[in-house]
């Protein structure tokens, strides 16, 4: 008696979950315009509130660029688990033989290339507003790695508060404190590149990240199916 | 309360006035940070208590995702408690020590205080959680999440501070600690070990009563709906 | 960043011991304040549970 119905493994899952995740942003454009157009606000006040103080608002460059993405990506993580636990998308996901750590990478990666996209958008804005050369791409290790950990503590985080009364205020009070490595290490990083530094003096704050990248994504995946059962 | 209760924590008690009166009183001044040093006596225990409740949280944490009782997210509830409690007199009394000691009220150039500051945003986030999210198995398990994933930054938030001030090398506010001798290490550890016992006691206390509360209010609901 | 205050001025060591110990003892008033409002609470549902029986 052959399996008529076999369950596919884990990463063909995740594939196809995150093909859902594109495709759902592809056709609303939801997530990523809430980014792009809070990330840009953003800038704008960077520029003003520092600009006043010190004529030279490149050495802020860091700084801007990680707040705007740490905003933007709790703002858009939270919108997103929103939208599925209304419409009791992820419920439904829980009665199939998915496995929740399927549900729980996949849209830490969707969420992830969310905020790459982002950048696409953002790193040309930042240069442009601030008068500055593009940064060079020695940055993209720091971005992505800095971007995971964004993704995969705000997933985790937005997932367990959806259904909770006062779940606005409790997001950023949650995850920020969570997140201080991340921000703490890209911002790091980031200033050590375009400040030139070489691969082996910054090459630790890349370890870093990448720990707390491993350390929470495990953790979360461990957990996730705790975050949203019933 | 029972006998053995009201003994214990007298015992606690007496132990903590002790060793107060050990560390203010008749041990030595030292020498270069003079009379401020005697802070340390308190600071240090309270440091101490403050991360073990981290800990405890932790652990409670990950047995209620376990076995589902409420006695372990009681646990949990009581240890953020006493863990917001000596983190923030740990914050104070580090700075009262640094003002006179190291001549600055706070230095982001030092690992141990900026962490010890993440913690009690993270123990802050916890309560909130509790207090806001009202009394459900929902938040009880969002609240275990919360416990175990603000263990584990812990140790990260420590380390990446801990690397960074070699960028930015600012004098810090603890220095290293050579090989006390004897006049200084023996209050210390009879006042650690009095915190302890005393903390251990309002813990013990506070459980009791998380324990009533939850009992009652699990009847409120049964009876007034 | 040097110290401007001399080594014996003694008020920083009793601002910090009074603020530890009297929050310590802040801390059990305010347990012993809740065990008296969950007794009040007991008497309160045990008064509803007798009023329901008749």
């Amino acid at each position: 008696m052959t399996d008529s119905l076999r369950i596919p493994h884990i990463p063909k899952q995740i594939f196809i979950l995150l093909k859902r995740e594109l495709l759902l942003e592809i056709r609303s454009k939801e997530q990523i315009t809430v980014m792009v157009i809070f990330a840009l606000t953003s800038i704008l006040i960077f520029q003003f509130s520092f600009e006043l103080r010190t004529g030279n608002v490149q050495i802020f460059l860091p700084g801007i660029l990680w707040i705007s993405m740490l905003f933007a990506s709790s703002l858009s993580i939270d919108r997103s688990m929103t939208r599925d636990s209304q419409t009791g998308v992820i419920q439904g996901m829980l009665f199939t033989p998915v496995d929740p750590i399927s549900i729980f990478i996949s849209k830490v990666l969707a969420n992830t290339l969310f905020l790459l996209a982002l950048n696409l958008i953002l790193l040309p804005a930042i240069s442009l507003l601030l008068n500055t050369s593009l940064p060079n791409y020695q940055l993209l290790p720091v971005i992505v790695l800095g971007a995971i950990g964004l993704s995969a503590t705000g997933t985790i985080v937005s997932a367990s508060l959806t259904n909770m009364k006062s779940r606005a205020s409790l997001l950023p009070i949650i995850l920020f404190p969570l997140l201080f490595p991340v921000v703490l290490s890209s911002t790091t990083a980031s200033g050590m590149i375009i400040d030139g530094y070489s691969w082996d003096e910054y090459s630790k704050w890349i370890g870093v990240l990448l720990s707390y990248d491993i350390i929470f994504i495990v953790t979360s995946s461990l957990i996730f199916s705790y975050a949203v059962e019933a | 309360m029972s006998r053995a209760n009201l003994l214990f924590g007298f015992t606690s008690l007496f132990m903590l006035l002790l060793s107060s009166y050990l560390s203010l009183v008749s041990s030595p001044i030292e020498k270069t940070q003079g009379i401020h040093q005697k802070i340390f006596y308190l600071h240090v225990p309270l440091a101490f208590l403050a991360y073990l409740a981290i800990t405890l949280v932790f652990i409670s944490s990950i047995m209620y995702l376990w076995k589902r009782t409420a006695h372990w997210d009681q646990v949990a509830r009581v240890s953020a408690e006493i863990g917001i409690i000596t983190t923030t007199l740990v914050l104070i009394s580090g700075s009262l020590w640094g003002r006179p000691v190291w001549g600055a009220w706070w230095s982001w150039s030092d690992a141990r205080l900026v962490t010890t500051l993440v913690m009690w945003l993270i123990y802050m986030a916890y309560l909130m959680l509790r207090s806001l999210g009202g009394f459900s198995e929902q938040t009880a398990k969002l609240g275990s999440i919360i416990g175990i994933l603000g263990f584990i930054n812990v140790p990260i938030t420590y380390f990446s501070v801990y690397l960074w001030t070699f960028l930015h090398p600012l004098p810090t506010l603890q220095s290293s600690d050579d090989r006390p001798e004897n006049s200084i290490l023996i209050p210390f550890l009879l006042s650690l070990f009095s915190y302890i016992l005393f903390f251990l006691y309002i813990g013990y206390l506070r459980l009791q009563i998380e324990r009533a509360s939850d009992t009652l209010k699990n009847l409120k609901q049964r009876v007034y709906s | 960043m040097e110290p401007d205050v001399t080594t014996f001025n003694p008020i920083y060591v009793y601002i910090v011991y009074g603020i530890s110990i009297l929050t310590m003892f802040a801390y059990l008033f305010y347990i012993s304040k809740l065990q008296s409002s969950i007794k009040i609470d007991i008497e309160l549902i045990k008064k509803e549970v007798l009023e329901t029986k008749q």
